[in-house]
């Protein structure tokens, strides 16, 4: 960030909204699907739940499928392709534990409008934050 | 899904505010209505459009300042990627994808925002 850690932290503390943690304001909700989900399948659980990434769980771990690894599919045959197959994308991670501050600013970095939110302990997603909900803490 | 018109599954409308509203009363537009770009009307002889665009990415970017002094008029892009109502939401989902954008803003043929099309209206298409 442009100004440092300091400078920022003294223009967030005037609108109170240093002391808020990502845990405070993300969504504490994960969806997951398996990898062979198909695109189909995805794109529904996005449409209905109004959500821009969907957790793949495996065996080896998790990955994320995003809105954006959607659009970048329309031109491939989705009819034969699965949520791991056209996952791409690498979401920022934080912890829940984290200021809010610290999300906003890999937002920006990465220019993207979602990070996937860690348990500090166990590195197991918890949560995800959007810059909604960014908005309405600032709001 | 490649007949699909970006009319068919675009969101109708826009939320709008004045160039003066302040980046407080944005977000708080945002987080009420779970929109994720506003469109400022008034940019006559400021801009070179006469409307222009708050989106999500402008609003994180300027949090980092005061929410009270930033205004819409100063965050407000004119420089705007937008499809038309007519076209496929194949062709728009190609644009967004190119311009890694999950928002568009869809102009009716006088160029006016009409509305907003969504990666996840384009995610209800690819349902089916």
């Amino acid at each position: 960030m442009r100004g440092g850690a300091q400078g920022t932290g003294t223009e967030v503390g005037r609108f109170d909204y240093g002391r808020v943690t990502v845990g405070d304001a993300m969504r504490d909700e994960v969806i997951y699907c398996a990898p062979d989900t198909s695109v189909q399948g995805v794109a529904r659980i996005m449409a209905q739940d109004h959500i821009h990434c969907v957790l793949i769980g495996g065996v080896a771990g998790w990955s994320v499928v995003t809105d954006l690894d959607l659009l970048r599919a329309v031109d491939r045959d989705i009819d034969h392709l699965s949520a791991g197959e056209i996952a791409a994308s690498d979401l920022p991670t934080v912890g829940v534990g984290e200021p809010l501050e610290r999300a906003r600013e890999l937002m920006v970095e990465h220019k993207v409008t979602h990070v996937l939110v860690l348990d500090a302990e166990s590195g197991r997603p918890v949560g995800v934050l959007s810059g909604l909900d960014i908005a309405a803490i600032l709001a | 899904m490649s007949e699909t018109l970006v009319f068919d599954a675009m969101r109708h409308g826009v939320l709008t505010c004045q160039g003066e509203t302040s980046l407080r009363t944005i977000a708080r537009m945002m987080a009420e209505h779970r929109v994720h770009a506003i469109v400022v009307t008034d940019l006559d002889g400021v801009a070179e459009l006469p409307w222009g665009i708050v989106s999500e990415s402008d609003l994180l970017q300027a949090a980092g300042r005061d929410p009270d002094a930033e205004t819409a008029g100063g965050l407000a892009r004119t420089e705007l990627l937008t499809v038309t109502a007519g076209e496929t939401i194949q062709r728009a989902a190609q644009l967004m994808a190119e311009h890694e954008v999950t928002h568009v803003v869809v102009v009716g043929d006088g160029g006016r925002p009409l509305g907003v099309l969504s990666s996840l209206d384009v995610a209800g298409v690819m349902a089916g």
